[in-house]
């Protein structure tokens, strides 16, 4: 199997499990969690059933192309289950043998492990799964987010797509890994890792990053008071990612890190207030 | 009665975390046995087993029903309940309906207020199916889970979704539900090994049927599976197993079928610190280490696996894993080799100790001003103050190198194997800075260098002094900063390394680094934090120290702990020698010194004034008594001086035999009372020896 088949094959379980298939966020976020198909959509009492591959970015981990295991971007496969079915689980364990994985030969462990976002005000219950002792993905009863208590409550699956390969193929070198006949994980992507680690750890313009933060934050509380949650959520991911810039640039000081956190947060929270008004409304 | 039988219910859950399964099996059999014994119904034993998927209840000669009971209720008085003709009342009538009887058999009793009817109630007994079913569905829905979750259309809250329940008393199902669950006899195996659902027949049946499902129920037994698997399949590596019961536990909790195998890594890895090496294999993957003969970790590791591995491909998956956190460890060592920690210090400026009392350099600048009070005080000599300011400068810096980012819990020992490996700085500071952490916890090992323990009680006291002085004071069981673990270990590192340093001076010292500091109150300081620590030190001598004799040492002075731990000592000594009846008889007397002077003014002390030889004697021997005591004391020999404290019986009773305190003279009572206040205040230097507990009798 290969990288696009594993994917490919993941989307078609899930697309036959009811969900919708939905394309990567365009925007940078640290993971698939941010995206507002899942951020948003789990507020409110509708129903809702999703899956996509999320590219995640998160700038400290770059490491220049050179570690065989950590990535600036990897990519997420992020699945949403509104209400959560009786047989989450079950059907989680039949993706896994949708992909060829014989669970009666490999170790499958869930081990506690309570997701938490203070950024997002988010917060869930659940699991690291672990195959045969490789954490293979994150498995979360959403509990919170935006700071509001969710009713009806979600699953929230998220598989590391790259290490799952590893897994599958026996593969110890991420950019070894085969995307598509022909083409290695590395001649995708290995440049890339390569530049962007030199931009966040050595270029990035950091006083452009604060300026840009400072004018997304001041954009996104305009298009809140307009009544414009999905808008104002765009304007937060922006900073958010901003500031793990400025962040893996090593240019956030102490008191400096905890106010950038602080910021976001009430951004985030704004925005799911906003978007559940506008559910509720419609609901009624 | 009707006999006994024999029951068990399993709640089936999605898996529950292990650090929960030991309270919550515990709690579910204290209910149950509540549950009968309130119900009147006897039992055998209730007896609990469980894994992540399961809680399991069993009881055994459980009383199949209850008693029958038989009640008789008072009703109106008989001259309302029948009229003149002798026929029954509405109130007569009315009573027999509530008590389900009829108006024939309503009887007559004498009542102190004149003659009434009664009825004689029959309360059938229940069964136990009747009250197990009735009780379960609360009884389960109520436990107290450290962390809840909801699930579904967020209707309830448990630790993990409830998926299936068996519920069975003499082989029959009793109905219930929880959570919309319906109970019945069938529960499931193995997740990925059992073929299909699995009928339970009867309790008996139980353990057996799951182990068919490849479900080990008994928690003891899938610990004794590990410990027998880990000795085999070390001997077979070459080796023994590195002793390690709690991830024995642990690991027991994590599996319904454990089976441990033997994974392999190259012997490179080995050239890291071993203490590295076993922190990556038990951190996140709970795998436990081998060691030859000579101490030295094999290159191997073995893993309780939840099922066999006749491939050996998840011993080898297994491997793949470790040789990935392995290999990033020897490139995190590689890296933070690459500077001294001397270079990163200043990267101190940017981590967070705490919002309001700033950065790791901050707490640095205000641990030196300490360090270098607390080195001058004589309680101090000894230690060389050189190594312990530079172990001040340093002992934080790991925080900044990649392999303290990557395990945490080698903060400090990074420290001193980093500063060891650079080989610039003396070996006390490496040691004081490798022993900062301990205690770790209650009861864990003390620093063995004085450096370290002055290290890390500066450590400590800044970070209580400063915490406590913001406001930041722990309640109930909210402590976020972990001030709890800070003080006890202060408290043990004091006392037990015996450092005389004078708790006030060093809460004073402390304090002046926070000068500065927005919203610091000094008073929270002298106020909060010191009755604080007093809890602590009852606490933590209380552990190993009768609680009446720490009370006592208490009630004289705490400044200086070891001097404490002496008293404490002392008083147990005193009590279990000869002197000990004159000691308990000082100490009933003493009791009777306090209450007397409570709430009296002063007393200027006048031994003129005293007439009665008895108070003439007691007097005269306070003096000598004084120097006596404060000589024994101030060489540390507690027992002795507190003997001679005991000798001092004979002349108290005779002065309680002989004189009369409140005398009908008022200059004469002034001058008793001072000379009680002169024995109040000797005996406090030494103990409030009327908080020990003289036995009854013996």
């Amino acid at each position: 199997m290969n990288f696009q088949q594993l994917i490919l094959r993941l989307q078609q379980f899930w697309a036959d499990a009811g969900c919708v298939l939905q394309q990567p966020y365009d925007l940078e976020v640290g993971a698939g969690t941010m995206a507002p198909d899942t951020f948003l959509r789990v507020l409110g009492p509708k129903p809702w059933k999703v899956c996509y591959v999320q590219p995640s970015r998160r700038p400290d981990d770059g490491r220049y192309g050179e570690n065989p295991f950590r990535l600036e971007k990897h990519y997420q496969m992020q699945i949403i289950l509104k209400p959560n079915p009786e047989n989450t689980q079950e059907l989680y364990e039949q993706s896994l043998r949708a992909i060829g994985i014989d669970l009666t030969k490999h170790d499958l462990r869930y081990e506690e492990d309570n997701w938490e976002s203070p950024t997002l005000g988010a917060w869930g219950v659940g699991w690291q799964v672990l195959l045969d002792g490789l954490e293979i993905t994150q498995f979360t009863y959403f509990q919170q987010a935006g700071g509001i208590d969710l009713k009806p409550n979600c699953a929230e699956i998220t598989l590391g797509l790259e290490r799952l390969l590893m897994f599958i193929t026996g593969v110890k070198n991420v950019y070894e890994l085969e995307w598509a006949p022909g083409f290695s994980y590395g001649d995708v992507r290995k440049r890339d890792e390569y530049e962007f680690s030199c931009n966040y750890f050595e270029h990035a313009d950091v006083e452009l990053h604060r300026r840009h933060f400072e004018d997304w934050e001041g954009e996104a509380q305009r298009l809140l008071e307009a009544g414009l949650p999905l808008a104002a959520y765009d304007a937060t991911l922006k900073c958010s990612h901003l500031f793990n810039v400025l962040d893996a640039r090593g240019a956030v000081s102490v008191t400096e890190r905890a106010q950038y956190i602080k910021r976001v947060r009430g951004l985030a929270l704004g925005c799911a207030k906003g978007w559940l008004a506008l559910e509720e409304e419609a609901q009624s | 009665m009707s006999g006994t039988f024999d029951g068990l219910i399993e709640i089936g859950a999605e898996e529950i975390p292990d650090r929960f399964l030991e309270d919550a099996l515990s709690e579910i059999r204290r209910r149950w046995e509540a549950a009968f014994s309130e119900a009147g119904l006897s039992f055998g034993s209730v007896s609990t087993c469980g894994t992540p998927r399961r809680l399991t209840v069993e009881f055994r000669g459980l009383q199949a029903r209850q008693e029958d009971r038989d009640e008789k209720l008072v009703g109106p008085p008989v001259a309302a309940a029948f009229d003149a003709e002798g026929n029954p009342t509405r109130a007569a009538e009315g009573f027999a309906k509530k008590c389900g009887v009829e108006v024939s058999a309503l009887e007559r009793v004498d009542d102190p207020k004149g003659e009434r009817v009664a009825a004689l109630v029959h309360h059938p007994g229940r069964s136990a199916q009747e009250l197990i079913a009735e009780t379960a569905p609360q009884l389960y829905a109520t436990l107290p889970w450290p962390k809840n979750m909801r699930w579904g259309d967020g209707t309830h809250s448990w630790v993990r979704p409830v998926h299936w329940i068996v519920a069975l008393v003499a082989g029959e199902v009793i109905d219930f539900e929880l959570f919309g669950v319906p109970s019945g006899r069938t529960s499931r195996g193995h997740r990925t090994l059992a073929g299909g659902p699995v009928e339970i027949a009867s309790v008996d049946a139980y353990h057996e049927a799951l182990r068919g499902a490849h479900v080990i129920a008994d928690r003891q037994e899938r610990r004794r599976r590990i410990q027998e698997g880990l000795e085999r399949e070390a001997a077979a590596a070459g080796g023994s197993v590195v002793p390690d019961e709690a991830l024995v536990a642990l690991t027991a909790d994590l599996v319904e079928w454990p089976v441990v195998v033997t994974g392999r890594f190259p012997e490179s890895y080995l050239e890291m610190p071993a203490v590295v090496i076993r922190t990556a294999m038990r951190d996140h993957q709970r795998y436990f280490a081998v060691a030859g003969e000579d101490g030295a970790l094999r290159p191997c590791f073995l893993h309780v696996a939840g099922q066999e591995d006749p491939a050996g491909s998840i011993a080898a998956n297994n491997a793949s894993v470790l040789v990935a956190r392995l290999d990033d460890a020897r490139f995190v060592w590689d890296k933070d080799l690459e500077r001294t920690l001397a270079d990163r210090a200043p990267e101190l400026e940017r981590v967070l100790f705490h919002q309001r009392l700033g950065s790791y350099a901050d707490k640095i600048a205000r641990m030196r001003a300490l360090a270098e009070k607390l080195a001058a005080m004589p309680g101090a000599a000894g230690a060389d103050a050189g190594a312990l300011l530079k172990a001040v400068e340093l002992c934080k810096v790991d925080q900044t190198t990649g392999m303290v980012k990557e395990f945490t819990t080698l903060q400090g020992v990074m420290g001193g194997i980093y500063l060891r490996k650079e080989g610039s700085v003396p070996e006390a500071t490496c040691r004081a800075v490798e022993e900062q952490y301990l205690p770790r916890f209650q009861g864990d090992e003390l620093p063995g260098s004085v450096e370290g323990a002055l290290l890390g009680v500066v450590d400590r006291l800044d970070t209580l002094v400063g915490c406590f002085g913001v406001g930041l004071i722990p309640s109930g069981s909210k402590d976020p900063f972990a001030l709890r673990r800070a003080a006890q270990g202060l408290v043990s590192i004091l006392a037990g390394c015996d450092l005389r340093l004078p708790v006030g001076e060093l809460l004073d010292a402390a304090s002046a680094g926070f000068r500065e500091t927005a919203g610091f109150e000094r008073t929270r300081v002298g106020g909060e934090l010191r009755g604080y620590l007093e809890d602590r030190i009852r606490f933590v001598l209380g552990l190993e120290h009768a609680a009446d004799a720490v009370e006592a040492a208490l009630g004289s002075s705490w400044e200086d702990l070891p001097g404490l731990v002496g008293r404490v000592n002392g008083l147990e000594s005193v009590r279990a020698a000869e002197r000990r009846e004159d000691f308990e008889a000082l100490s009933l007397a003493f009791k009777r010194v306090r209450n007397i002077l409570r709430g009296q003014e002063a007393c200027e002390s006048r031994p003129e004034a005293l007439v009665e030889e008895a108070e003439k004697a007691l007097s005269e021997r306070l003096g000598p008594l004084g120097e006596e005591l404060r000589g024994f004391m101030n060489a540390g020999e507690y027992g002795r001086a507190y003997e001679a404290l005991a000798g001092l019986r004979p002349v108290v009773d005779r002065f309680f035999d002989e004189v009369l305190v409140m005398a009908e003279d008022e200059a004469l009572r002034d001058a008793r009372l001072g000379l009680l206040q002169a024995v109040e205040r000797l005996f406090l230097e030494a103990a409030d020896i009327s908080q020990i507990v003289v036995a009854d009798n013996d």
